[in-house]
Formats: structure tokens, C-alpha cells, sequence
């Protein structure tokens, strides 16, 4: 890290200098490449195979009707679907593991996917008539659940230290409840719950993606604000407060941005488990430093459950596997070859 | 001192387990054919109850309470990080594949075939973290340690999730087996839990004063003349064979590895030894209780054991996070 603080080239203008991390952009740079790779995998490959001149038609709406309609109506929107929520977990996951230095820090424990969980499995046991807007009932469960942590908590803690350990209480509860619903129900109904408890993206479009995305893109830009001063929150508190950071203000404004984009990001898929924990490692030991940077997390987030979908859709066609038992596996083995890989240095 | 004080209140949860049962053996009942009342009206009955239903049970409760405690406290410690639980190394996963698999593939259906694919599951599972971690040069790093554990956790569960939706009758014995419970602890399989739980209590002492050295940092340890790596090693065998011979007992209860060193900590921060000691000792107390309510609060019925934990443990952490002192430890 030290190193590239000297190398890095500076742009200086008459209002503002700043640094251009040459390593970051780069790295940004390739992962946004493959994921327009794998999106365009994902348009093009499925049970019906495209040719890539015939996804271009039919995103520009001149080739035949069925691609058209295979196209712009199922494959994208899903898999913009995939995108945003993926990348609102990765979000999250970066905000939590900065605000607490700590690695196994991901949105579980604040308890938004067991109060997701919670909402959905309430609606499709007892309400099924309203399971449409099944993605508007598990962010609010989620936000409930949030809610509720606030009132126990009251004072984020050192580190959000406290914050955490009452999610963890709280989530606990929370699943314990869900687990007795859950081995009460009736099976055909467990199987459904339990393949949204996976996190799976069959049958999601535009109707979950473009509100999410809006929340999403709002997350990112208000964490962009807060980047520089995470930056330092990094060398420790005392330090960061030393150098001017507001800290209890940077602490809370961590805290919500994490808990909206965690709640936004699970909603369209259900709680996808693995994906908040790892985007971040992954970008960090892609780039080959501790630095956690909030955008690169959001991108690794996003390109593992684009591929995650993608994979689960054509492993055993015409079996569809969900997207989080694929981010499971595949982002488990990725995270395993990145540790044993003698380059991957860093954290 | 306060740990006599936490031993004390452990005897009384026993004792009062004891006493209460989901059948009409009451605790009058109990207390009089303690005492030696020989008039009892069928004193067959209460004596089978008491010594081939009651007891195994709460000896069961004691021994897994105390495996999971100590398993998060050792956990906690070697790897730095106050949010680690058994979850961690791939051992609950290693244990549920191993069930799970189990049933599907090779024909596991008693309790006692369930027991063993679990705990070679959980080894399993500890197994592969270790030969992961230890790649690669740097040995002894808790992050990677803890990365590796992830890791192999994750990839697991997905193989899980692949064998639960390819059948679901799969799905539906799962779902009981994840609840854990204590009901069909018998007395013939509390000796094969002891012989793989002693191993894991004698590793764990022989590793408290490296364990009390790492508390220092790695470079301090090495210094006094510990090898940090080794102990580290040692206490994650300690920490699978403990976890291994709890999980196949009870299902996992996983809450229990961090609430326990969680309340040790408020007790005795300092001294390793006391503080693992601690730890085994809450998890047991809280074991115990949330058996005891298992078997009382739905009655005729049975509760699950997990549900039951989270019930009593949880509200306890939150407590403890609320109350001021502890914040001091964490800042530390």
C-alpha cells in the first residue's frame, strides 16, 4: 500500500488535487470487463443458445420476435436483477467489515436476513394470496428487524462492537423462530421457503431491479462521500478522530447505509449467505492490499451472483440450481484458490 | 471464587432438572424418593424415570454444553476474534453434510449411524481447513485461518443445498436434525461421547498456556519461547474433537459457542485456564436449562433444543452487550 502512494499519479487543478490509485483503477477496470462478459454470456446462453450478432438484434429490437422476447423480457431483467442485488450485498458487506475491522462482520449478523426470512415465511404460510410483492415483504421484514435492533442497542459501541453482538442475539431469535415455523409448515411449502432462504433469482425482473438499483446507485453515491474518511477510519478510531473525522456521525451513517443496502439486496433474491462476506475479501486480495474500497466491493459483489445465476441456469439444464447454492459453492472454492494461490498476498 | 459461585448454580440447574420432567413425575415426587420415602405409590416408575430417562439427558446436556463452550472460548482465542463460533472451521458444516450424506448415500437411518457421519464429517471438515490454511508458507495467520474455515463452510452448504433440493424427503429429515435436541440421549452412547470428548478436554489444557500467549500477539508468544503455530494446531484438533463429539450428540446448537466464552468473559477475562474452564461451565448451565425448558414448556411435547438456546442465550447476550462493563473488555 505504502509503495503506491508514491507511484500513483496526482491530478493537481486549482481547486482540488487527488489521487489516482493506478492499481484500484486497473483492477476495477477488469472486473467491470468480466462482467460484461458474463452478462453477455447470460443473454446469449441458456437452454436456447444465441449467437452474439443475434443478442445484439435483439437488443436493439431488429431480430426475430422469440429472441426479442427471450432477451429483453426474461434474460436481462433477471440478470440485472442478479447484478443489483448483488451488488448491494457486497455493499453492505464492505460497510460492516470497515465500520467493525473485522472479517467475519456481513449482514447476517444485524439480523436483516432472519427478519426477511420472517416476513416472507409469514406471507407464504399464512397469506399465500399476497405473495406478489413478495419482494417489498421481505425488505421490510428486513427494515423491521433493523428497526428493532436500533431500540435494543440504543448507542452503536466502540467499533459497533455492541451493535453487532445484539444482532447476533437478535438474528439468533429471530432464526429460532423461523427453524420452529419452518419445521412446522406443511413440506411443499418448507421446499418453497427454504429454496428463497437459498437465495435464487427464478422468475425476477425489471419489477424487483429498477427499484432496488435506484436504492442501490443512492447507497454507492453516499458511500463514495464516505470513503475517505472509512480510509482513515482504517489506521484506527483515535486516529481518525485525531485527523478531524466526525466519528460518531461516520459510525452511524455506516451503520444505516449498510443496513438499507443489505435490506435492498436481499430482498430480490432472498439472503444470498456467502456473498456480503466475500466480495469484499476477494477484492481485497485481487488488489493486493488491506485497503477496502466500498465500489470495488459493490462490482465483486455483483460479478459473483451474475455468474452464480448464470452457472446455476446452464450446469444442469434444464434443472435449474439456484443462484446461492452456485455463490455458495463457486464463491467458496474462488475464495479458497485465492488463499492457497502463492501470489495472493495482502490480508 | 466466582467460579465456585458459577459451579454452585450449576449443581442447582441440574438439581432442578431433575426435578421437572415433561411426565407426571413432579417434583414432590422426585424429592420424597430422594429422601428414601419408601411408601411411594410406584416407585418402579419414578426410579426408571429418574435414572434411565432424566439422567442420561442431563448428563448429555453437561457434556455437550460444556464441548460447545469451551470449543467457542478455544476458538475465540486462537483465532483472535470475539465473533467466531463453532460455525467456523467447517465444522457444523462438515457435520451436516455428513449426516445429510449419510442418509442419502450410504443408508444412515438410526441415531447411532447419525452420530458417527457426523463426527467424521466435522473432522472432515476441520481437516481440509487446516491442510488449507497451512499452505502457502505463512502457517499460522488467524485471518487465513479463518478465511480458510469460510471458505470450506460455504462450499459445504452449497453441497448441502445441492443434496436437499435433488430429494425432498432429504429436506424433510434435515430440517428435524438441524432443530438438535437432547430426547434420545441414552446412557450406551454417553461412553463413546466421553471417549471422543476427553481427548479434546486433555488437548485443550495441554494448550492453555500457549493459548495465554497468543493472547500477547504472535511475535510476543514466540519471544517467551511458544511456537504459535503448533498450539494453534493443537487447539483446532481440541476444538473439532469437542465440537465433532457435541454436534453428533445433539444436532448443532451453535449459539452456545459464543454466548458462553461471551459471559466467561465477564467473569474472568484474564487467566486462560479459568476462563476456558468458564466457558465450559456456562455453556454446560445453559445447556441445561434450555433442556430443561425443551421438556417442560410444551409438555406432553418436546421442543427443539436450538430454538430453546436461542431462547436462553440470546436474551443473555444481549444483556451482557447492554450493560456497560463489558464494552470496557472489547475496547481493550
Amino acid at each position: 500500500m505504502s509503495d503506491s502512494f508514491v507511484t500513483d499519479p496526482v491530478v493537481r487543478t486549482r481547486f482540488c488535487s487527488f489521487r489516482l490509485p493506478r492499481r484500484a483503477m486497473e483492477l476495477n477496470l477488469a472486473l467491470m470487463a468480466v462482467m460484461g462478459g458474463v452478462l453477455l454470456c447470460s443473454l446469449a446462453l441458456g437452454e436456447t443458445r444465441l449467437a452474439p450478432g443475434e443478442v445484439w438484434a435483439a437488443l436493439t429490437g431488429a431480430g426475430e420476435v422469440g429472441h426479442g422476447l427471450l432477451v429483453n423480457a426474461i434474460r436481462l431483467p433477471r440478470s440485472c436483477a442478479a447484478l443489483t442485488a448483488g451488488a448491494a450485498l457486497g455493499l453492505a458487506g464492505a460497510l460492516l467489515q470497515t465500520l467493525t475491522r473485522n472479517r467475519l462482520a456481513s449482514p447476517e449478523v444485524l439480523g436483516v436476513n432472519d427478519g426477511g426470512l420472517m416476513a416472507v415465511m409469514i406471507v407464504v404460510l399464512f397469506l399465500p394470496s399476497a405473495s406478489s410483492a413478495l419482494w417489498m415483504v421481505s425488505a421490510g421484514g428486513a427494515y423491521l428487524a433493523f428497526l428493532l435492533l436500533m431500540v435494543f442497542s440504543r448507542d452503536i459501541g466502540a467499533h459497533g462492537h455492541r451493535f453487532l453482538v445484539i444482532g447476533i442475539g437478535l438474528s439468533q431469535l429471530l432464526r429460532a423462530v423461523n427453524e420452529l415455523m419452518l419445521s412446522a409448515g406443511q413440506l411443499q411449502h418448507v421446499t418453497a421457503v427454504y429454496v428463497w432462504s437459498v437465495g435464487s433469482f427464478v422468475g425476477r425482473g425489471y419489477a424487483e431491479a429498477l427499484p432496488v438499483s435506484a436504492g442501490v446507485l443512492f447507497c454507492l453515491g453516499w458511500s463514495w462521500r464516505l470513503q475517505r474518511d472509512i480510509d482513515l477510519f482504517s489506521y484506527g478510531e483515535a486516529t481518525a478522530a485525531g485527523v478531524g473525522v466526525r466519528t460518531t456521525s461516520v459510525k452511524i451513517q455506516t451503520v444505516l447505509l449498510a443496513a438499507v443496502s443489505a435490506g435492498l439486496g436481499i430482498s430480490v433474491g432472498g439472503p444470498l449467505a456467502f456473498v456480503a462476506l466475500a466480495a469484499p475479501v476477494a477484492y481485497a486480495r485481487l488488489l493486493g492490499s488491506p485497503r477496502l474500497s466500498l465500489l470495488g466491493a459493490a462490482l465483486c459483489g455483483g460479478g459473483m451472483t451474475l455468474t452464480g445465476d448464470w452457472v446455476g441456469r446452464i450446469l444442469l439444464a434444464p434443472i435449474e440450481l439456484p443462484a446461492g447454492l452456485v455463490c455458495r459453492t463457486l464463491g467458496g472454492l474462488f475464495l479458497l484458490w485465492l488463499l492457497v494461490h502463492p501470489k495472493g498476498r495482502g490480508r | 471464587m466466582r467460579i465456585g459461585a458459577v459451579i454452585l448454580v450449576l449443581l442447582a440447574f441440574v438439581l432442578l432438572s431433575f426435578g421437572f420432567g415433561s411426565g407426571e413425575v413432579s417434583p414432590v415426587v422426585v424429592l420424597r424418593y430422594l429422601f428414601g420415602a419408601t411408601e411411594l405409590p410406584d416407585r418402579e416408575h419414578v426410579e426408571m424415570v429418574l435414572w434411565s430417562l432424566r439422567l442420561p439427558r442431563i448428563l448429555g446436556a453437561v457434556l455437550v454444553g460444556a464441548c460447545f463452550g469451551l470449543a467457542g472460548a478455544l476458538l475465540q482465542t486462537i483465532t483472535r476474534n470475539r465473533l467466531a463460533e463453532t460455525d467456523l472451521l467447517g465444522i457444523n458444516g462438515g457435520a451436516a453434510l455428513g449426516v445429510v450424506a449419510g442418509m442419502a448415500y450410504v443408508g444412515a437411518a438410526t441415531a447411532t449411524e447419525h452420530m458417527l457421519a457426523a463426527f467424521v464429517g466435522a473432522l472432515g471438515g476441520t481437516l481440509a481447513v487446516v491442510v488449507v490454511a497451512r499452505r502457502g508458507g505463512e502457517t499460522s495467520s488467524p485471518l487465513r485461518l479463518i478465511l480458510a474455515g469460510l471458505a470450506i463452510a460455504s462450499v459445504f452448504q452449497g453441497v448441502l443445498g445441492f443434496i436437499l433440493l435433488e430429494d425432498q424427503n432429504h429436506l424433510d429429515r434435515y430440517r428435524f436434525w438441524v432443530l438438535g435436541s437432547l430426547a434420545g440421549v441414552r446412557t450406551s452412547q454417553l461412553a463413546p461421547a466421553l471417549a471422543g470428548a476427553v481427548p479434546g478436554w486433555v488437548l485443550a489444557v495441554a494448550t492453555v498456556r500457549g493459548c495465554a500467549a497468543l493472547n500477547l500477539g504472535d511475535e510476543i508468544a514466540e519471544n517467551l519461547g511458544h511456537r504459535p503455530g503448533r498450539t494453534r494446531l493443537l487447539a483446532v484438533l481440541s476444538v473439532a474433537l469437542l465440537t465433532g463429539t457435541a454436534v453428533s450428540l445433539s444436532g448443532p446448537v451453535v449459539l452456545l459457542g459464543l454466548v458462553a466464552p461471551y459471559a466467561a468473559r465477564h467473569v474472568e477475562r484474564d487467566r486462560m485456564g479459568r476462563f476456558l474452564l468458564c466457558s465450559a461451565l456456562f455453556g454446560s448451565g445453559v445447556l441445561v436449562v434450555a433442556d430443561t425448558l425443551c421438556r417442560t414448556i410444551v409438555r406432553p411435547y418436546e421442543a427443539p433444543a436450538s430454538v430453546l438456546v436461542a431462547l436462553v442465550g440470546a436474551p443473555l447476550l444481549i444483556h451482557i452487550a447492554r450493560s456497560p462493563r463489558p464494552l470496557a473488555a472489547l475496547d481493550r
